[in-house]
């Protein structure tokens, strides 16, 4: 990725997390704990679409921001590539696997199995 | 890949606002992996009910998950406002030293005071 691709991305993420960060605080607090509530309320199309970009933007700002941590610190070349390409997996994991759980909440219909 | 040059050495810097500020920055978002994982395992126990479920409210009500619940608003509500001035930066605002101070100061005493008032009502 070019550094100016790098930076973009960051920025544009950290836009989107801007407001999906604490649109979840706030539902969540707002929210009684009960599976049923919380089921309910984010099998719906909107809160659904939010939780995906909020797991989408979330995973890949954190994999830009330590890729930037490691290139700082991570004097072994080597070392740096192995450490950002391993990274690169666990994003990749990570979105798939938020994504495979949002499609079960969705699927559910906001029903309790 | 793209070579670049080496970030200063912290320890041989008087730490100043705007260097601790800087770290904390860091800190707080490499930090914030311990809240990535626990989204991900709401997704799962929200996906799959019952046991996983119960499992999740039980630990995030023990005292390691309170602590980590704690740990994380701060980390997250300190990491969003300073990355606020961060943009702030990029659109050319705030850039002189002055204004760099002000704003740092301004980040610590916004986040402190939204990190209580979330501590307050998530317990």
């Amino acid at each position: 990725m070019k550094p100016v691709t790098h930076w973009r991305h960051q920025r544009i993420s950290a836009i989107l997390l801007l407001f999906l960060v604490p649109w979840l605080f706030f539902t969540l607090i707002c929210m009684p704990n009960y599976h049923f509530d919380v089921l309910s309320y984010f099998s719906k199309p909107s809160p659904a679409t939010g939780l995906m970009l909020l797991v989408l933007s979330g995973v890949y700002h954190f994999v830009l921001g330590l890729t930037m941590v490691v290139e700082d610190y991570v004097l072994h070349s080597k070392m740096r590539q192995i450490i950002i390409q391993t990274l690169n997996a666990f994003g990749l994991v990570a979105v798939v696997f938020g994504f495979v759980c949002i499609v079960q909440i969705i699927a559910s219909g906001g029903r309790c199995s | 890949m793209f070579e670049k040059p080496l970030s200063p050495h912290l320890q041989i810097y008087k730490p100043q606002l705007t260097s601790v500020l800087s770290i904390m920055h860091r800190i707080s978002g490499v930090s914030l992996i311990v809240g990535l994982l626990l989204l991900l395992w709401w997704l799962y126990a929200l996906s799959q009910g019952g046991e996983a479920y119960t499992s999740l409210m039980m630990f995030m009500v023990s005292s390691f998950g309170t602590f980590l619940k704690l740990a994380l608003i701060f980390a997250t509500t300190f990491h969003l406002i300073n990355g606020i001035r961060h943009i702030m930066w990029d659109l050319g605002f705030f850039l002189d030293v002055k204004a760099v101070y002000y704003t740092g100061w301004g980040v610590v005493l916004v986040a402190t005071i939204v990190s209580c008032f979330l501590w307050v009502i998530s317990l």
